[in-house]
């Protein structure tokens, strides 16, 4: 795929956060990214790793230390205190976690959807209403929701709502920070669906942010796994479920209780490290089952193991053309131990 | 099996605006002995609630009606006070483990408050603490009895709200999301505590959660809940795989089950149409019937009762479309 | 003996539930009970009674001050009683010192206390929304220069403070009042810099950021309405303080002058001559009855200016 084309491109960015009194923090280490039309993207790892962070600085609300975003082309600005974001940059749009947050709970939903008529579009004010309505139907709302108020509806309605405010600022490249993450299990499914169906109808790009394999690896179309700041590795959803070649994507699957699993889900030894202070060399070594002594010492780049695959990995143990398979790895391992 | 802590009929009502609103409406539980009970059910579905009711910590707002009995006991209502069961004889675990740990007090003495209290000797009551701390795997048992909870990560902040849980000699340990607030990797660890716990000390284990894979996991007995009613009950694993009730099977195939082999996609994320029941407006007859793709006239209008259905499965639906000749036929062969 | 998780419990005022007494009442008894409970729970404001309460004292009081010259029964300021009448006959709460008629000087009184009150509140709330909103919107050193400020006058309590202004820009009700106004700013600002800071970190405004809105219209459509709110509870709560320090300022002598019937002043006054106790008494307890009415509407919008309790209370 040529990055050109591609509605959104992340290139070595880092995010630093200070705090009084304490080193500098770098929550997000370099991540390269990207994100075309129609193509979901899903930014999966554990809390802490900085995949929300991610999610900020690409749209602007966090400011990078290093590296860029670059959407349609034009390097994204952060958004100041004050003064207003610049009008090509608006319909990079984002849903939030919360959504009872993220609803203005004093106004009615119809024209918190009209603002971003208002301030993304130049759509004619005569038509904002007409507009307003034809959102709220696509994202699955009942006729009369605009007249409504944020606390007359459940978390996935209002969780609806946002993704109709999103839209209506007409958006080339959405980015989802565990938008599903704190709805029921039913109102996840109907959310996901949304989101899949809204991709492929107005052929945008989503970036989907979310600790939850299982949901990634269901809609997303690739998935990066980052850990402490950084990508770990990248690739097709069905790789990486079923052939991981990171020993944390591995971990990460391994650990997730599904049904129709026998196995008990495995937990991973350790804690993750403190990002102010890194582990040297490759950032999973303190927690790697397969550590060897170079990645203590050195950082592995992310690199292209097999060609027209698609997939990356930083991980001393894959080399190009010659893809480690870890199970069969910890198979040998466990036989030679015992 | 004898049932270590059995609830019958249980109703509770909170104070809602204008009447009292009956949030857990008749539910049966039973809990044995060295053995996991999942909860399952969505938000408003009366699992937690249940589950407080058991250990008498119902807010104030709260009225609860029904049979509890621990170990043929009658507990609570006309029976001992739960202040003499809590703590002792049955223990909870929150999703939050701060909600029982003291964030300004050493982990040691928190451990070893009671048999201070009790006029135990310190040293005695110092060791066991330690051993409870190595029982739940905490690295450095010396050191974790001077830190406090602020000191630990989330996973370690719950197995030392296990600790203490367990400092009791409990029979009975109710979790409640034990693990919802935890990331994936560290989850397993703490199930996987919860299990061995379970075997090793004959627990009887009540675990609520909402997710069902880890359900999967850990029951052995599943009941699932639907605003406020259960819905279907029975070994985790034959609910799991071939539910018996149209909420379960829908609920299992809303979620998501990752990508297929060959690279399509699964999409088992079946979403269910419409918006969940809650007890504040509960459908009349079965509360599903609104967003159920077998509800018939009658779903309407009947309460569907809570009916056997053969190899220790219970399920609420007028309609049982999952009722199959082949089963029938096994169960007439035995 | 008894467990930690159980002396937490009971810390967090979760009681345990009303099955652990050992007489029970049965379930239609508790049923009768919630639902008795609930009605007054879930009351609008209006459906409160002690809400109601405050409203009626108020008004009485608002009425009276409005008409005091029609139904004070004599000129607040006339001497032409006998000095120290007790209470009854044709002074109903006697007379005071200089022979004036105590209820007609109280009626009087309202007219200065609440406008002034009121007054010092909007200045001091007006000041406060600016300064704090300005603190919790830029932030950093602005923020940091303007809280240390606050901090200053919030070093010394709100009397001591008000007095050393008063006693430095000289006595009188004016000057009281302006004291005051220097007083109550900065609590008030410290409250309205959290409200924002509360606000500013929900994501609806980052999200209208995002849209393209301008700081400006953030800080008018979106804290606007979740401000003034909480605002104005405050400021019902905050008018009693004032009134409070109003009388307190007037009874040292450094606000009200004779011959100013006002409350605080009367009740100095009083103070001195105990035996007399009616000169005292009666202006008090009207401090009392307004400040108490103004803390129960307070009290009240509190819990009912919530969207989410109002919700519960359509139902």
């Amino acid at each position: 795929m040529n990055s050109d084309s591609m509605a959104l491109v992340v290139n070595d960015l880092e995010v630093e956060y200070r705090t009084k009194g304490r080193a500098r923090v770098r929550a997000v280490a370099g991540v390269s990214l990207q994100v075309g039309r129609g193509e979901i993207v899903g930014l999966v790892g554990e809390s802490g790793c900085g995949k929300s962070t991610v999610a900020k600085a690409v749209v602007g609300i966090e400011r990078p230390a290093a590296g860029e975003v670059l959407y349609r082309g034009a390097r994204v600005t952060p958004i100041s205190r004050i003064g207003k974001r610049p009008k090509n940059q608006r319909n990079l749009q984002m849903v939030f976690q919360e959504p009872a947050s993220s609803l203005n709970p004093r106004r009615s939903i119809g024209s918190q959807v009209a603002d971003a008529l208002k301030f993304a579009t130049d759509l004619p004010q005569a038509k904002h209403e007409e507009r307003v309505r034809e959102l709220l139907d696509m994202v699955g709302l009942p006729k009369n929701a605009h007249r409504a108020y944020p606390h007359q509806f459940s978390g996935g309605q209002k969780q609806r709502a946002c993704i109709a405010r999103a839209l209506a600022a007409d958006p080339e490249v959405l980015v989802a920070d565990e938008a599903i993450s704190s709805l029921d299990a039913s109102a996840q499914a109907q959310i996901a669906d949304l989101l899949v169906g809204l991709v492929k109808k107005l052929d945008i790009g989503l970036l989907f942010i979310s600790h939850d394999l299982a949901v990634i690896g269901e809609i997303c179309d690739r998935i990066a796994v980052m850990y402490l700041g950084k990508i770990v590795e990248l690739g097709r959803p069905e790789q990486i479920w079923f052939e991981p070649r990171h020993p944390y994507a591995r971990a990460l699957m391994r650990s997730v209780p599904r049904i129709g699993r026998d196995s008990f889900p495995e937990s991973l030894e350790g804690e993750v490290p403190d990002p102010a202070n890194p582990p040297s060399g490759c950032r999973f070594n303190t927690r790697c089952p397969f550590v060897m002594d170079k990645c203590r010492v050195q950082e592995p780049a992310l690199i292209d193991v097999e060609q027209e695959d698609g997939g990356t990995v930083a991980c001393w143990l894959q080399e190009p053309g010659a893809v480690v398979d870890l199970d069969t790895l910890a198979t040998e391992r466990e036989v030679a131990s015992a | 099996m004898d049932n270590l802590l059995e609830v019958k009929d249980l109703k509770i009502w909170v104070a809602g605006a204008a009447r009292p609103i009956l949030v857990v409406d008749g539910v049966d539980l039973q809990v044995r002995a060295g053995s996991v009970l999942g909860i399952a059910g969505e938000s408003g579905s009366g699992k937690s609630i249940s589950a407080q009711s058991l250990i008498g910590i119902l807010g104030e707002k709260f009225v609860y009606e029904g049979e509890i009995r621990l170990e043929g006991r009658l507990i609570g209502d006309g029976g001992e006070p739960f202040a003499a069961i809590r703590g002792r004889e049955i223990s909870m675990i929150f999703q939050d483990p701060l909600n029982s740990l003291h964030p300004q007090i050493q982990i040691g003495k928190q451990l070893t408050e009671h048999a201070g209290r009790s006029g135990q000797d310190s040293r005695k009551a110092d060791k066991r603490a330690r051993e409870l701390l190595r029982e739940v795997r905490i690295p450095d048992p010396d050191w974790a009895m001077k830190a406090y909870p602020h000191q630990f990560s989330g996973g370690m902040r719950q197995r030392i709200a296990i600790a203490m849980a367990l400092v009791g000699d409990p029979k009975v340990l109710i979790a409640d999301e034990p693990t919802t607030a935890l990331d994936v990797t560290v989850q397993a660890g703490v199930l996987r505590l919860i299990k061995r716990l379970c075997v090793e000390r004959d627990l009887g284990v009540m675990i609520i959660t909402h997710d069902l894979g880890v359900m999967n996991a850990m029951a052995d007995d599943l009941t699932v809940m639907y605003a406020g009613r259960v819905v279907e009950s029975g070994p985790a694993t034959q609910v799991l795989q071939s539910p018996r009730h149209p909420y379960t099977e829908q609920l299992v195939g809303s979620l998501p089950a990752g990508p297929a082999r060959d690279g399509g996609r699964a999409r088992n994320m079946r979403a269910i149409a419409g918006e969940p029941a809650t007890p504040r407006n509960r459908p009349a007859g079965c509360a599903f019937h609104p967003r159920c793709p077998w509800a018939e006239d009658r779903c309407a209008v009947t309460v569907p009762p809570v009916e056997y259905r053969g190899e220790g499965r219970r399920s609420a639906c007028l309609v049982d479309p999952f009722f199959s000749v082949d089963d029938v036929r096994k169960a007439a062969a035995r | 003996m008894s467990v930690p998780l159980l002396s937490r419990l009971s810390r967090e005022g979760r009681a345990p539930a009303v099955g652990s007494e050992p007489t029970l009442p049965s379930a239609e008894d508790l049923r009768a009970h919630l639902d008795k409970q609930v009605r007054i729970a879930g009351r609008g404001f209006w459906k409160q009674p002690l809400a109601v309460a405050g409203v009626i004292i108020l008004g009485l009081w608002l009425v009276a001050g409005v008409f005091a010259p029609w139904i004070a029964p004599y000129d607040p300021l006339a001497q032409d009683a006998a000095r120290f009448l007790p209470p009854g006959g044709d002074h109903l709460m006697g007379t005071d010192s200089l022979g004036r008629d105590v209820l007609s000087r109280i009626i009087h009184g309202v007219r200065i206390t609440v406008p002034y009150a009121v007054i010092i509140v909007a200045v001091s709330t007006a000041i406060a929304l600016v300064v704090g909103s300005i603190a919790a919107y830029a932030g950093g050193w602005v923020d940091e220069v303007l809280m240390r400020i606050t901090d200053i006058f919030l070093a010394l309590p709100s009397i001591v403070l008000a007095m050393i202004v008063a006693a430095a820009i000289g006595p009188g009700l004016e000057n009281a009042v302006i004291a005051i106004i220097i007083v109550a700013w900065p609590p008030m600002t410290r409250i309205v810099r959290s409200l924002v800071l509360s606000i500013r970190s929900r994501d609806y405004v980052t999200a209208s950021r995002l849209l393209g809105a301008s700081s400006s219209r953030t800080l008018v459509v979106d804290f606007g309405p979740n401000l003034i709110g909480s605002v104005v509870v405050v400021a019902m709560i905050e008018i009693s303080q004032r009134i409070l320090l109003l009388a307190a300022l007037s009874f040292l002598g450094l606000g009200a002058q004779e011959p100013t019937p006002e409350w605080g002043r009367m009740v100095s006054d009083g103070a001195a001559i105990l035996d007399r106790w009616w000169v005292a008494t009666f202006p008090g307890l009207a401090i009392l009855t307004v400040v108490l009415a103004f803390n129960l509407i307070g009290d009240t919008l509190r819990d009912t200016v919530d969207p989410q309790v109002s919700k519960q209370v359509k139902e």
